[in-house]
């Protein structure tokens, strides 16, 4: 076990919304070419059958309303470029014309192709570069939020691929459900009352007790009360706190993206500002799914996830078996005990690796297990702790990137969100 | 003293970028949908404990488990987890 693994007695997953890996980090290939981002040649038709190129001219906010459309019609339309039948291939190429399906604007569609320059990005360009960045971290459904979310806490969406509120069944159980069986502790921080959860209609209402806000998330932190296992949601939407303006911090377009790079620089700085926790964490920055935004990178084939959604619920006329991955986003994980500027090769690299959100329930139980007696919980409990869905099972996990030697402390950032 | 000097400055968004009255969009939209769902369930939460009767409650641990049940439904993070 490397002395990083040994360390480590916290997890915790940072989960943003919509946005693509290539929108996000794409232009970090410039600087690192292990980085499998944009070379600025990366094109895709318009309406007009124009080629038009990436280009470094994503802004903060007002550049992608409407909303990009991100629900599985249209993200098997910008992954197949339109094409339909069982022999189609996949080439990235239906980004803009699905875009402007949404507003027939010809100039307009073509701005689901920009991309931010790192400097726009100070805080996860930073993190990116000092941390370990996933060429191959996957949505795991080409959909939309909330079935892309449920893999994060169950490992299955339990057959959805949509917005559908009523798609949880038991079993399986969540991560966090199976974590309080074994003894360990896990806890889901939603911003504040007014933004709340995305995860509702199963945990909040059946589990409330996982739960906590993210001031108690800052508490925690500087009391080193974190739990074992962490996930945490930014602020959803722009309401009226007692301290004035909360503005969204989510990134969701056409949420501010500068207000979630202080968001992101607010859970690190938490983590960082105690010397105890930052020697003993791991944090992973990671995006729930693409939000309709070019990626270049072609999802690989997954192992069926046991379910099978029909072709009404698709919306494509096709069912979908959940034996592929949903758009690249972007992902860093962020510890002291990585090596600095580690880029992880994705699926069609050598070495590659292919990552999705049923890696997080997959990375914690791994973790828990190898510190477990199981011979210690009664055998129903034990059972419901060792259930996996067969995507979990599958999931590769990422506890291997944290090694024997420590960056020191001066080499990491700091970030000024005052 | 500092444990690194590497600060670097995040900028706050510019003025104007809080729009309350944006309209909600699909997520939100979701969002509120599963919030009615698990006020469904408050609800059916708060009509089973006003259905019990107060004089069948005798012992001190059945006012304790009437009082926890209530409090549950009040301040649901009221519980919170074990320390690690």
């Amino acid at each position: 076990m490397s002395a990083g693994l040994n360390a480590l007695r916290h997890i915790v997953v940072l989960m943003m919304e919509n946005r693509s890996f290539d929108h996000m980090l794409g232009s970090l290939k410039a600087e690192n070419p292990a980085i499998d981002g944009l070379t600025g040649a990366e094109w895709n038709p318009d309406t007009t059958g124009t080629q038009i190129r990436v280009q470094p001219l994503a802004d903060y906010q007002g550049q992608l309303d409407p909303d990009p459309d991100h629900h599985f019609p249209g993200v098997d339309w910008q992954i197949f470029g339109g094409q339909t039948g069982p022999n189609r291939q996949a080439n990235m190429q239906g980004f803009i014309q699905d875009y402007y399906r949404q507003q027939q604007n010809v100039d307009q569609s073509h701005k689901i192709l920009y991309y931010f320059t790192a400097d726009k990005l100070p805080v996860l360009s930073s993190l990116a570069r000092q941390f370990v960045v996933f060429n191959g971290w996957f949505s795991s459904i080409p959909g939309p939020t909330i079935c892309n979310r449920a893999f994060a806490h169950y490992g299955t969406s339990f057959g959805q691929v949509g917005m559908d509120i009523f798609y949880w069944k038991t079993p399986p159980y969540s991560i966090y459900e199976r974590a309080l069986l074994a003894g360990r502790t896990a806890r889901i921080y939603y911003y504040d009352g007014p933004s709340s959860t995305m995860e509702i209609v199963n945990l909040l209402k059946n589990q409330p007790k996982i739960f906590g806000t993210f001031d108690q998330f800052l508490a925690d932190c500087k009391s080193g009360d974190l739990p074992d296992y962490s996930f945490v949601e930014p602020n959803y939407n722009d309401h009226d706190g007692p301290g004035g303006e909360e503005l969204a911090s989510d990134q969701h377009p056409d949420h501010n993206v500068q207000q979630g790079e202080r968001f992101i620089g607010m859970v690190y700085n938490a983590i960082f500002n105690n010397e105890q926790l930052w020697n003993s964490t791991a944090l992973l920055v990671v995006y729930d799914e693409h939000g309709g935004i070019y990626d270049h990178v072609v999802p690989p084939a997954c192992i069926p996830d046991g379910f099978s959604a029909s072709a009404d619920a698709t919306g494509t006329a096709a069912p979908f078996a959940f034996n592929r991955l949903g758009v690249r986003v972007p992902a860093v994980l962020v510890s002291p005990w990585v090596h600095k500027g580690l880029v992880v090769p994705g699926p069609y690299q050598p070495n590659g690796r292919t990552f999705e959100h049923a890696s997080l329930p997959a990375t914690v139980m791994k973790w828990m297990l190898a510190n477990l007696d199981l011979n210690a919980l009664a055998p129903a409990d034990r059972q419901k702790f060792l259930q996996a869905t067969p995507r979990e099972k599958a999931a590769d996990t990422f506890l291997d990137l944290l090694t024997d030697d420590r960056q020191p402390d001066g080499d990491c950032p700091s970030f000024d969100v005052s | 003293m500092p444990r690194t000097t590497k600060i670097i400055r995040v900028p706050r968004p510019a003025p104007g970028s809080f729009n309350k009255h944006r309209p909600a969009g699909i997520l939100l939209q979701a969002q509120l949908a599963q919030l009615r769902q698990a006020l469904i369930k408050h609800h059916a939460g708060v009509e089973a404990l006003l259905a019990i009767d107060l004089d069948e409650i005798e012992t001190e641990a059945e006012v304790a488990e009437y009082a926890r049940k209530v409090g549950a439904l009040l301040h649901p993070h009221h519980a919170r987890n074990p320390k690690p």
